[in-house]
Formats: C-alpha cells, sequence, structure tokens
C-alpha cells in the first residue's frame, strides 16, 4: 500500500487546509520485482501491441522515444506504462489509443498522446479507463486528442502533473481534458488544462480531491460538475472559458482558495451553482468574470473570506436559494455589486466589504453604522428588465445612483449588510500567495 | 471671407477665460483619472460621465452665451460687405475650432500619452475622443440654431437647457419607461433602434461596444453589435451622427439667412 | 445717395412699413418719427439687416437686395456699439478692415477719439462712452460716400459731442449722404439739411429743414415735428 499522506502534507501548509482525507490506492496488484519489457523503434521489440500481449499481468512496460501509430491498444491487465525520452502515442485523428478495461492497478507516466480521434458518436478519448480502479496517470502530456483523460466507472486513481493541451477554441467538436464518469476517490492534482471543451467534467463522482490544477481556455467550462457529492477543490485556477465553472445539483462540495477569473462573455460565470446544497466557498478570488459567483437553487452555501473583484455583477443570487450566508467577503470594483430577483430573502449577508458603500462609522468600531444595499434601484431594473442594460453608464444611470446616495431608502432591500465593514478585508500572507497565478 | 471671421472669432473666443478653465479642468480630470485609476477601461468609463454631461452642456451653455453677448456685433459685421454666408459659417467654425482644441488638448493629449505608453483600449480611446468631439459638434450647431431663433437671451439659455436635459436624462427616461411598459416583449432591437435617433446615446454605446462592459449588456449588446456588424448598421450609426451635426446646422443657416436682425 | 421705392416691410402680421418712397440725396438727413414708427426697420433695410417683402433699395445706384458688396459704399454706426470683448482696440479695428479689404491708417482715427491709450487694452476694459466712440471710428473710417447713424451722441460726452458734430458737417461738405436718427430732436438742430419724418410705416414729410419749419410755421423743427405729429392724431413722446 502506498499512503498519499505524505503528498498531502506537502499540501495542506496553508490555511484553510484541505481536509486531510487520504486516497488509498492499492498497487501492490503490481509486484515488487516486476517483469520489464522494452519497447523501441531499433529494439526487438518494436510494437508496444505486441508488449502488451506478451507482458505478464503486473509488468513493466518502458517505452522509449519515438512516435507509434498502433491505432487503438486494449489493456485488460495490470500494467505500468514508462515512457522514457517521449514516446508518441499517435491517435493520427481517427482512433482511441489507450483503452484500459476492468484492470486493477495501472500506471502510466511519461508519455506523450495525441491527435485521439474525433467521433460524434462516442467519447473517444487518449486514455479511457473504464471499469478500473487503482491507477496512477503523471507526467504524460496529451496534445490534441478529442477527449484526453477519460474515467467511467473507475475509481481510486491519480492523475498528476499532465499537460493537457486540446485542439483550441476555433474547433467547435471538442471533447474534455478530464472526464469523470461514476466514480470516486478520484486525485487530479497539479494538471494544466487548456483548449478542450470542458477542463475538468464530473458526473456522478464522489470523494474526490482536485488541488493545484490550471484550467483555462477552454470552449466551455474550466469545470463542470454534477450529481457529485464531498468533492474538494483547493487552489486551483479556472481561467478564461467560454462559460467559467458550472457546479449543478450536488452536495457537500468544498471550493476553497480557488481562483476563477477572466471568464468574460455573454454567459460567463466565475462560478455558477445550481441546486447545490451544504457547500463551502472560502477564500476564493473571484476577477474579471461577467458574473462572479451566480447562485440558483442552492441551501446553505457559506460564502466566506472570498475576494470578489472588478466583475460585472460580483454576486448574483436567485431568490429559491436558502440560508446562504455571505460573510467577509471583500467586494471591490465591480460594475453591479449584487443582484436578486427575490424579495426579502432567507440568506444572511453580513460583515462584508463593500467598496460601494457610502455609510458611515460615527462609533470607529469598524462596521458601518448604517446597512448596506449593494442592489442598486438600477440593478434592479436590469435584473427585472433586462432590456435596460441598454441605460449602462448613461447619464440617467449616474442619475439613479446619486439620487440613492442622497436618499438611500430608494434602494431595494432585496440584499442587506446590516454590519458591513468599513476597510477591506487583508488575509495572511502566505494565502494570499497561494492565491497567486502561476500563469 | 469665412476664413477671416473664422480666425478672428476663434482668436476672440480662445482668449475667453471660459474656454481656458473647461480645457483645464479636462486636463486635470483625465490626467488624474489617469494617475489614479490603474485600470484603463475604469478611466474611460469613468471620462464617458463627463464627456456625456459636461461637454453637451459646456459647449450649448458657451456658444449660446457668446452669440447673446456678441449678438449686436454679429449684427454690425452684417453691415458690412460680406455676405450672411460667410458670417454664418465664419462664426461656425470660429467657434467649433476652439472648442475643439479645448477638449484636443484637455482630453485627446493625455489620453494619447496614454496610449503611446499602453496600447490597451486604443479603438475606445479614440473613440472616446472623437466621440467628445462629435457631441461638441453637434451641441454647438444646436446652440447656433437656438440663439439665433430667440432674441431673448433668457429664453435662449432656457430653451438650451431644456434641449440639453431632453438629450441627456429626459429621452432615456422615455426609452426606460417604454422598456418597462413593454417588458412583456422582446424589446432589445426597438430599443437598440431608438437609442439610434439620441446622439449621446449612440455615443456611449459605440464606445461600451469597444469595451469588456459590453460583455453585461448581453442580448442588447449582440442585437447592437449585429446591427453595427453588417454595412447598414454602420452607415445608419455615422448617418445618424451626421445628421445631428448637420440638422441643427443647416436648420441654423436658413434661420440666419433669412433672418430680420 | 439712397432711394427707396415701394418698401414693404412685415414681421409676421405686424405692417411696420407700408409702401415707403424716400430719397436721401447727399447731405444730412434726419430721420424721424414717434416710438415704433419704423425708423430702425427703414435704415435696417438699407443695411441688408431686414429682408423687405416689396419695394427696392438702391444705394449710389446700385440694389441693395442679394448685393452685400454694395454695403462697401455704406457706414453704418448701431445705437448699441458692441465688439467681442476679449479683442484689443487695434483687433477689432482690424478685424473691420479685414471685413471690407480695406487698409486705413488707424493712428489718426485713434487721436481723433482720443484712444491712444487703449489701443492694445482688450475692447472688455472700456467704458460705454469709449467704446460709442470705438463705433464712430468703425463707422467713418472707410470714408464711405454713405454714413448710417443710429442714435450716434447717446452716451458721448459733451466735448466728444461737439466733436463729433463737426465731423458729420465736416463729411457732409465733402458731399456725403448722411443719415441720422436720434430720439433729441435737438441734437439734430444744427446739424440736418432735410427731414424725414416717418409715422406708423408711411412717410408723412419728406424736405429741407426750411421747407419744413415754412410747411408748419414753426420757429424749429422740436415745435415742428410736434405738430407734424398732433397734426397726424400721434402723442408727442
Ligand atoms: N425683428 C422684429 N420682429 C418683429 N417685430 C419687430 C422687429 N423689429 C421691430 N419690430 C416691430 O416693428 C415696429 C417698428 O419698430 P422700429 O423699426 O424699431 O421702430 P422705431 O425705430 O421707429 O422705434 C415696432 O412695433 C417693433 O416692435
Ligand atoms: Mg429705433
Amino acid at each position: 500500500m502506498i499512503n498519499l499522506a505524505l503528498f498531502l502534507t506537502v499540501l495542506v501548509g496553508q490555511t484553510p487546509a484541505p481536509e486531510k482525507g487520504v486516497i488509498e490506492i492499492d498497487l501492490q496488484k503490481t509486484p515488487s520485482a516486476s517483469p520489464t519489457l522494452t519497447v523501441c523503434g531499433t529494439c526487438p521489440r518494436r510494437s508496444l501491441r505486441e508488449a502488451i500481449e506478451e507482458a505478464p499481468p503486473g509488468a513493466v512496460i518502458y517505452v522509449l522515444g519515438g512516435v507509434y501509430r498502433e491505432s487503438t491498444l486494449v489493456i485488460r491487465k495490470p500494467l505500468t506504462l514508462i515512457g522514457e525520452d517521449g514516446p508518441v502515442l499517435d491517435g493520427e485523428g481517427k482512433f482511441e489509443i489507450l483503452v484500459v478495461d476492468s484492470v486493477d492497478g495501472f500506471q502510466i507516466r511519461g508519455f506523450t498522446l495525441k491527435n485521439a480521434g474525433i467521433s460524434f458518436t462516442e467519447d473517444q478519448a487518449a486514455l479511457k479507463l473504464k471499469n478500473s480502479q487503482n491507477c496512477f496517470v503523471e507526467d504524460n502530456t496529451f496534445l490534441d486528442n478529442f477527449f484526453a483523460i477519460y474515467l467511467e466507472n473507475t475509481h481510486s486513481c491519480v492523475i498528476r502533473n499532465n499537460r493537457v493541451r486540446g485542439p483550441g477554441r476555433t474547433e467547435s467538436f471538442s471533447g474534455n481534458a478530464i472526464h469523470v464518469w461514476n466514480g470516486y476517490n478520484i486525485w487530479i492534482e497539479g494538471n494544466h488544462l487548456s483548449y478542450h471543451r470542458d477542463g475538468i467534467y464530473f458526473e456522478f463522482v464522489r470523494d474526490s480531491k482536485i488541488y493545484n490544477n490550471v484550467s483555462e481556455n477552454h470552449v466551455r467550462y474550466g469545470m463542470h460538475f454534477m450529481f457529485s457529492e464531498g468533492n474538494d477543490f483547493a487552489r486551483n485556477v479556472f481561467r478564461d472559458c467560454g462559460a467559467g465553472v458550472a457546479v449543478m445539483y450536488s452536495k457537500h462540495t468544498k471550493l476553497r482558495q480557488n481562483r476563477f477569473e477572466f471568464n468574460w462573455g455573454g454567459a460567463s460565470y466565475g462560478l455558477l451553482l445550481k441546486e447545490i446544497d451544504d457547500t463551502d466557498i472560502e477564500g476564493n478570488v473571484f476577477y474579471k468574470n461577467t458574473v462572479g459567483l451566480y447562485v440558483e437553487g442552492s441551501n446553505r452555501v457559506f460564502v466566506r473570506g472570498n475576494t470578489l473583484e472588478k466583475n460585472g455583477w460580483a454576486i448574483r443570487v436567485l431568490g429559491n436559494s436558502m440560508a446562504l450566508s455571505f460573510m467577509y467577503n471583500n467586494i471591490v470594483g465591480n460594475t453591479f455589486e449584487a443582484s436578486s430577483n427575490a424579495g426579502r430573502s432567507f440568506n444572511t449577508y453580513l460583515h462584508n466589504y463593500w467598496d460601494g458603500y457610502v455609510g458611515y462609522d460615527l462609533n470607529r468600531d469598524g462596521y458601518g453604522d448604517v446597512p448596506h444595499r449593494p442592489v442598486r434601484l438600477f440593478t434592479q431594473l436590469v435584473e427585472q428588465y433586462p432590456p435596460a442594460v441598454i441605460l449602462l453608464h448613461s447619464p440617467l444611470e449616474f442619475l439613479i445612483t446619486y439620487a440613492e446616495r442622497l436618499l438611500p431608502v430608494l434602494s431595494p432591500s432585496v440584499i442587506e449588510d446590516d454590519r458591513p465593514l468599513m476597510g477591506r478585508i487583508v488575509w495572511s500572507k502566505s494565502k494570499d500567495s497561494s492565491n497567486d497565478t502561476d500563469r | 471671407m469665412t476664413g477671416k471671421i473664422a480666425r478672428w472669432v476663434a482668436r476672440d473666443v480662445l482668449r475667453s477665460i471660459w474656454l481656458g478653465l473647461y480645457t483645464f479642468f479636462f486636463l486635470i480630470i483625465t490626467l488624474s483619472f489617469f494617475t489614479f485609476f490603474d485600470d484603463p477601461s475604469r478611466v474611460l468609463l469613468s471620462l464617458l460621465n463627463l464627456v456625456l454631461m459636461v461637454v453637451p452642456l459646456v459647449s450649448m451653455i458657451f456658444v449660446l452665451t457668446y452669440l447673446h453677448n456678441n449678438r449686436n456685433f454679429i449684427v454690425l459685421t452684417l453691415t458690412q460687405p460680406v455676405s450672411r454666408r460667410s458670417v454664418f459659417w465664419g462664426y461656425w467654425w470660429g467657434l467649433a475650432i476652439p472648442l475643439q482644441l479645448a477638449l484636443l488638448v484637455g482630453m485627446g493629449l493625455p489620453v494619447a500619452f496614454h496610449l503611446l505608453a499602453h496600447r490597451a483600449l486604443w479603438l475606445a480611446s479614440v473613440l472616446q475622443v472623437v466621440g467628445a468631439m462629435l457631441l461638441t459638434q453637434i451641441f454647438l450647431g444646436l446652440a447656433i440654431w437656438l440663439s439665433f431663433a430667440h432674441e431673448d437671451r433668457l429664453k435662449a439659455l432656457a430653451s438650451g437647457l431644456l434641449v440639453w436635459l431632453s438629450l441627456t436624462f429626459l429621452y432615456d427616461g422615455l426609452l426606460l419607461v417604454v422598456i418597462l411598459l413593454a417588458s412583456a416583449y422582446p424589446i432589445e432591437k426597438f430599443a437598440v433602434g431608438l437609442s439610434f435617433l439620441n446622439p449621446l446615446d449612440l455615443v456611449r454605446l459605440l464606445l461600451l461596444m469597444q469595451m469588456d462592459v459590453a460583455a453585461l449588456m448581453g442580448f442588447t449588446a449582440e442585437v447592437f453589435k449585429k446591427f453595427l456588424g453588417n454595412a447598414v448598421g454602420t452607415l445608419a450609426a455615422v448617418t445618424a451622427l451626421l445628421i445631428w451635426i448637420a440638422f441643427p446646422t443647416w436648420m441654423a443657416f436658413r434661420n440666419f439667412m433669412k433672418k430680420d436682425f | 445717395m439712397v432711394e427707396v421705392k415701394g418698401l414693404v416691410k412685415r414681421y409676421g402680421s405686424l405692417t411696420v412699413l407700408r409702401g415707403v418712397d424716400v430719397t436721401f440725396p447727399p447731405g444730412v438727413t434726419a430721420l424721424v418719427g414717434p416710438n415704433a414708427s419704423g425708423k430702425t426697420t427703414l435704415l435696417k433695410s438699407i443695411l441688408g439687416l431686414v429682408i423687405p417683402q416689396e419695394g427696392s433699395i438702391h444705394v449710389m445706384g446700385e440694389p441693395v437686395t442679394g448685393h452685400p458688396e454694395i454695403r462697401r459704399h455704406v457706414g453704418y454706426m448701431p445705437q448699441m456699439v458692441q465688439f467681442p470683448e476679449n479683442l484689443t482696440l487695434k483687433e477689432i479695428l482690424e478685424w473691420v478692415q479685414d471685413l471690407r479689404n480695406v487698409r486705413v491708417d488707424l493712428e489718426p482715427w485713434v487721436s481723433w477719439v482720443g484712444l491712444e491709450e487703449f489701443v492694445d487694452k482688450p475692447f472688455g476694459y472700456l467704458s460705454g462712452g469709449t467704446r460709442q466712440k470705438v463705433g464712430m471710428v468703425a463707422a467713418l473710417m472707410f470714408d464711405t460716400p454713405v454714413l448710417i447713424l443710429d442714435e450716434p451722441t447717446a452716451g458721448l460726452d459733451p466735448l466728444s459731442n461737439t466733436r463729433f458734430k463737426e465731423k458729420i458737417r465736416e463729411e457732409r461738405d465733402r458731399g456725403k449722404t448722411i443719415i441720422l436718427t436720434s430720439h433729441i430732436l435737438s441734437e439734430l438742430e444744427g446739424l440736418a439739411d432735410r427731414v424725414v419724418f416717418l409715422l406708423e410705416g408711411k412717410i408723412i414729410f419728406e424736405g429741407s429743414r426750411e421747407a419744413l419749419l415754412d410747411h408748419t410755421g414753426k420757429p424749429d423743427m422740436e415745435q415742428a415735428i410736434a405738430y407734424l405729429m398732433q397734426e397726424n392724431g400721434s402723442e408727442v413722446r
């Protein structure tokens, strides 16, 4: 048994720490004195297919540099594939490349998998793992594939430090970078994912950890997950995706210290929550998204210590959300601070720093003496009558907002922070630096 | 002769303390925006408010006041052996050039210097300055028209303010009412159409479309961009702005040519 | 020489000149009449400021309507003198010269009105009477055969007034056509050779000063005019 707790200690140096969940992946089925095979262009064994067929279960296959065009390779036994000097498996735009089916114990390292074929009838992937468990996908490069890493009915896997680059934005038919359907105990860490349809796609995924990934420039979502439970996302960057990040029909999710940024477009969201229950959103940065945080039909969502900066809308909350708690967040430099289609809602907004607050703090306790209503009259008009947005930045909008300053009662009270903070919250240095992006 | 008159008028106007203050005001504001806001789009959006409110108002009031203060001299000019046409265009240019210079110095120069350093948003920046110049020209035309249509200085000023208020706030207010009343219908196209009729709306939307904020305007932005995207739309926008310059000027000119002074 | 024939001017429904036929020969003609009788309108018609509905006006034998260049023969001093505030006296006079495409030596004119020290001061600094003098210079300096002076003496100090009258006589003697209005009839007394009396848009009397006195049997112009007004059912103003 390899206990990954060791890796965890490296990860959790900062607060709030991701939970010390232990992912146990059983690799004992690979015997320590495994038989090894070597494949290369000038070796006696030049075909990876033959090596896979010949290898006994648990064998280690070393593949040396070179391009291997062997259509689809199916693996049905525990194997370790190690690429040395960057071997390339080429799907030639037609084939799936590696399919691992019903295997307990599979590892792949150091490969480049490219050009997995596009199919409109099935999800063709560069690496597909189905009905499998205990796998390691590490230090590989995936280029221009339809789907890149595809897990189906598979659990207890580590996907780490891979570079995954899809065919590009112009490609209208692209698959996902990491796609997981029905799995649990998946550890996705340190990957760089770009130019796919969705960066990370989860459906029916439980108890998984997603740490330190960068997911950017995807056609649709940087991350998209639904019907999932108990997943933990920390210190990821979701950047510049067509629609941002969407999280739907899921519960018990933790989203901490991630950056959601530059998701800017007609229907883009830093983070979209739809029918999400019991979820923590802490210490994230939402920067320059059309909508920073969008919440719809969700209950018991705790939004704490986040910074929402320079978004179109910092938060949009639909009225059917309940027991949302929005506290100690910085809301700075957004066009609209908040918007909600509801009447007085059953949600809590407290102790946030809103830079649109024009109140005062006479008793100098650090909190404003009058409540802040972040939903402006104009915001509310736009919420209820979207075409009214044509007046954005018009003198009339200026006039309305100015009138509200003089007569705060004019502002809608759908959202009210009774004790807004007078100054921006500054967290400890370590936490801030953990949020720095590494482009 | 038009040129001679324009040069003399411009010389007089350029020495006006009010024009100096206007230039200085824009210079200070623009420079301080560039200094205090790290974000060029923030600068442009803050300037936009000024461009939409201050530029038309100042152009209107300045021209109305100048023409009324100089009414008797204009009459004296008309008794000289020069055609009315020359006098009209002499004053038109003589007022336009200093006002445009004020904008170019007060806003154009800082923006240009900023563009030299940072290319960001260059199209929007250029549009901002050009938009301000177009609005100046439009309100100059309106002011000349109103000035010669009213003998009474107060009436002229009052009607100028009314026109300014209508274009700046009232029109958009009515547009908002239409949008609220017609909320059951897809009104975006109609609203975009109406925005073409008001030069302030048109200049504002043209500018916003060049900036990130367009994404906040959803379907409305799509409609606007799609319309502007084809030749007819671009032509319509340019035509609308030119008509806003040409029509008041033409009315003023017609009035001036047959007026009894 | 200015000839007006059949001049009709209406402002909307208000008819101000009802077929005016009058000739202003060389010499000084006083244009008199009660308030609102149309004096200014007549002068403005000659100057092309007002566009009449009917009739014709000839200045030095050339038709005025549609020919702005005819005004090179005319010098005009308005009732209210005003110039651009930010320009100096010198610049203003240069401007007016530019309008006429004529260069005139300014110095004698400036010293004639005694404004040497103001030459480089903006017009906005000048007092009312001083402004009036500038207006006078602007009207006289081009040596035009026709001079139209609307209430020229209002606001002048006595000394300037005397000098001004001297100048007018001088110009008359040089054969110029001078048309004057003034509401102070005594002002016109020593000046006018001829009188044109306008009432409700019609010429009631046109002739020499002597003819007027003969016609009315009064000793001076003031009384003669008063008599004419009474005759025609008008209040003495
Ligand atoms: N531009 C104008 N528009 C309308 N009515 C005018 C205008 N100018 C003068 N009037 C009217 O015409 C009449 C004659 O005016 P005016 O020629 O100034 O008389 P006077 O100089 O003899 O006092 C007056 O009733 C005056 O109100
Ligand atoms: Mg008069």
